[in-house]
């Protein structure tokens, strides 16, 4: 039983927020971890449970405590919340606003950032992407030769050929969602505050057809321009030119490498999108 | 030169998982290569191009889990697997994250490239040098080992400071750093109140009611209990009162301690009256006017500062300070009235099952802070209140296996714990003591605190409710039992549960240390126990 809420039907699951991304529908479990079971419905929607240790997201259900061990299904038709057949309390709930897009883009801290995100991401993370040395930290064998996979898309991407550097990426990597595909999400997103992104924005959707509906979930996000909390409050301090360096670990602190890899696609194609004629 | 691997069909695993796995495989003698990696399509073109894909995974999937090692031998390759399969198969079976386990500070530091704080928890001889290898390499400290000597202390937190790091500890068991729960903390809600605390269990406390009651914490900052003593001088306390005026996410500040020293208290208020966001403290016994006089809101018990907390964070910095301040203290009076009220009438209809010639109480505290707050709720009440770790030095019991009148005992502090694990987490010296207690005619009430969280007792119910049944058999017939419960429902032996047990035993249970203290006082002054 523990902090099971499901398995006493009286007790509810207390609903903090809901992303503004959750579709109504019926969900069955996906996969789970100690703080965050993923569901998805039979047409492919996604939603993610998460505990109050986490934040908001475009389609997270952040419970006021621990996620439910669960087996079972959520049916969701706002704003009434059933997990496993009971009804979950929703009256306190907020819907958490992902729109990222509407901020002022620029950011003209992102290079005094960059140079902080390098110092502090982890040694296998696509940060390789941003300084080329960094493949020295990939072991001889299948490390290099993923390493130097990354590196070969990069250079496709920075060509203009979005859909073959996606297409490299995309399944590529480490990790539950695979750092290639982390990576793409935060590509897609950084093209909505690129002078002419939306071509690398559909060219790029259309080449990332992963089967992991928790990548895939993030990239579309990421193309609607959509961002989980640690993210937007990132992008938020420095589209106001505030020192965004503390909000930093938030994002570095999602997986393993995830929250760094999806960073390293964002700044590279900060940096190598802007170019005249590329998108 | 050998290739060999495994496929674990729909296996899946979270990414931290899955890369320490790949780092441990990589470590084991003979092994040249290796890959622990999803089975995508790309993956297995990696695979091939680095010469490590098997036929077997020619049919794998984006949710398959493809393993491949290759080796100097067979011996290896089997090693390598077989250390993997352990691994992961524990993982499985815990479904918690399975994490490599370093021997040294480096190999942490290796192994997590990017973390900013370490975590000590060693013996406390080993513990200081260790602290200061952390600071040198730009990591915040958490200190959970004591037995680390003052000057040490003073030298770590004066290096800390001058690096712009924090020193928590030593002997700090609690913090809540970016939603990370550290060593003994509970699982709580997210939200905006900031903590700064040198009382650990004080800090459980108010993050737990905060949580609790619908709020939730930015971050939560022990220091050690030494810290605002004389000779540390409030160092961290005031780097922990810096780093939340600094943080973006803290709209309000909660500051917990027992009494500082004068000094360092001055220094306190005289910082926190520098920053535009409401500060409310809670310096258990100590002298409110100083915070008062500096702009600060001051409350008498953890429950009373939890809760204005919220109330002034629910105000959401619309207005100004001192009118948050001021109208949140107003609200929060009537409520605590209403409380204590309704608590004094509990406590008279429990009196009722007090024995003849019963009329003290006898309080068996896991959590140092909750004895003190215990002395200055019960103080009230009963007027003297013995202890190990008096508030009033004349209170000091000659000997603390011996209790005189109304008594309450910290059977966390030093002279119980050597040798010994936290009472947090070994309930026997506890039970044995709830026993020896109801042996004494005297007894009218024994009080308790049961604290949750993370690192406390995973079932505390399955030690303390025979000891309560074997001191009701044994002539404890006649008392009762008041206990508080520490915790929020998300914790792992969830505070509902533990509430519930605790009630369905006879146990009057409460969610607020400073409401069983009061009743507990309540029913001893009922009963005769007024000194």
């Amino acid at each position: 039983m523990g902090n099971s809420c499901l398995a006493e039907k009286k007790s509810l699951c207390v609903v903090k927020s809901v992303g503004d991304s959750v579709a109504d529908g019926r969900y069955f479990l996906h996969s789970s971890f100690t703080s965050a079971a993923n569901f998805i419905s039979e047409d492919g929607a996604f939603v993610c449970l998460v505990s109050a240790v986490k934040e908001g997201g475009p389609f997270n259900i952040v419970l006021s405590s621990g996620v439910p061990a669960m087996t079972g299904s959520i049916k969701i038709s706002l704003p009434i919340i059933e997990v496993d057949g009971a009804v979950a309390d929703t009256s306190r709930a907020k819907i958490y606003d992902s729109a990222v897009s509407s901020l002022r883009g620029g950011f003209a801290g992102l290079a005094a950032l960059e140079k902080e995100y390098l110092r502090l991401a982890s040694p296998l993370s696509l940060a390789l992407a941003l300084d080329k040395r960094r493949i020295e930290g990939f072991r001889p064998g299948f490390q290099r030769t993923l390493a130097e996979q990354i590196l070969q898309a990069c250079a496709l991407l920075s060509g203009g050929d979005y859909a073959g550097g996606a297409r490299l990426l995309n399944g590529a990597g480490f990790g539950f969602t695979p750092s290639g595909d982390d990576f793409l999400a935060g590509v897609l997103l950084a093209t909505h505050f690129l002078p002419a992104g939306e071509p690398a924005r559909s060219a790029i959707f259309g080449a990332a057809a992963s089967s992991n509906p928790v990548s895939l979930a993030a990239m579309r996000a990421a193309r609607d321009g959509r961002a989980c909390e640690p993210v937007k409050k990132l992008l938020t301090a420095l589209s106001l030119g505030e020192d965004a360096s503390s909000l930093l670990p938030a994002v570095l602190g999602m997986g393993a490498t995830s929250g760094a890899d999806f960073l390293a696609g964002f700044i590279f194609a900060f940096k190598s999108f802007k170019g005249e004629g590329r998108c | 030169m050998l290739t060999k691997g495994i496929i674990r069909k729909g296996e899946y695993f979270d990414s931290v998982a899955l890369m320490n796995a790949a780092k441990e495989l990589g470590s084991v003698k003979g092994v040249v290569d290796s890959a622990v990696v999803m089975g995508t399509k790309e993956n297995r073109s990696i695979l091939q191009n680095s010469g490590l894909l098997l036929p077997e995974f020619a049919n794998s999937g984006d949710a398959d889990m493809l393993i491949a090692v290759k080796a100097e031998n067979e011996a290896a390759v089997k090693a390598a697997l077989e250390k993997l399969d352990a691994i992961l198969s524990k993982k499985k079976t815990s479904g918690k994250t399975a994490e490599a386990r370093p021997r040294s500070l480096d190999a942490a530091v290796e192994s997590l490239a990017g973390a900013n704080i370490a975590l000590i928890s060693v013996a406390g001889r080993y513990a200081g040098a260790l602290a200061m290898s952390a600071l040198r390499r730009n990591l915040h400290v958490m200190l959970f080992s004591d037995n680390v000597s003052l000057q040490q202390e003073i030298k770590l937190k004066q290096f800390g400071r001058d690096k712009g790091l924090l020193v928590m500890g030593p002997d700090c068991g609690t913090a809540i750093i970016n939603g990370i729960p550290l060593a003994f903390a509970n699982v709580v809600g997210r939200g905006s109140i900031g903590m700064v605390a040198a009382a650990g269990t004080g800090l459980q406390e108010v993050s737990c009611i905060v949580s609790n009651e619908g709020g939730g914490v930015s971050q939560a900052i022990g220091t050690g209990g030494r810290d605002v003593k004389k000779d540390v001088g409030g160092i961290m306390f005031l780097e922990g009162l810096k780093a939340l005026v600094a943080d973006k996410d803290t709209k309000t500040i909660l500051l917990v301690s027992k009494p500082p020293y004068p000094a360092v208290m001055e220094k306190i208020a005289a910082q926190a009256a520098k920053t535009d966001k409401p500060v409310v403290a809670v310096f258990l016994g100590g002298d409110k006017a100083v915070g008062e006089n500096a702009g600060l809101a001051c409350a008498g018990t953890l429950k009373e500062a939890a809760l204005l907390a919220l109330a002034v964070d629910s105000f959401g910095g619309k207005k100004s300070k001192r009118t948050v301040l001021a109208a949140a203290s107003k609200d929060l009076k009537a409520r605590l009235a209403a409380d204590d009220k309704k608590l004094k009438a509990q406590a008279k209809k429990l009196s009722a099952q007090v024995g003849k010639g019963r009329k003290f109480v006898r309080g068996l505290f896991s959590g140092g802070t909750f004895c003190t707050e215990a002395q200055l709720v019960m103080g009230e009440v009963l007027g003297k209140v013995h202890s190990n770790v008096p508030l009033d030095p004349g209170l000091k019991l000659a000997d603390s296996l011996k209790s005189v009148e109304n008594t309450v005992i910290d059977l966390g502090d030093d002279e119980f714990t050597v040798g010994r694990p936290h009472p947090m987490i070994d309930y026997a010296l506890r039970c044995k003591r709830i026993v020896a207690e109801g042996a004494n005619k005297d007894v009218a009430v024994i009080l308790l605190d049961v604290v949750l969280g993370y690192g406390s007792h995973l079932d505390p119910l399955s030690e303390l409710l025979p000891a309560i049944a074997a001191a009701r058999k044994g002539g404890g017939k006649g008392i009762v039992f008041v206990a508080s419960v520490t915790g929020t429902d998300a914790d792992p032996q969830s505070r509902a549960k533990v509430l519930k047990g605790l009630q369905d035993a006879g146990v009057a249970a409460y969610g607020f240390n400073a409401d069983a203290a009061a009743v507990a006082g309540y029913i001893a002054g009922f009963a005769g126990g007024a000194k």
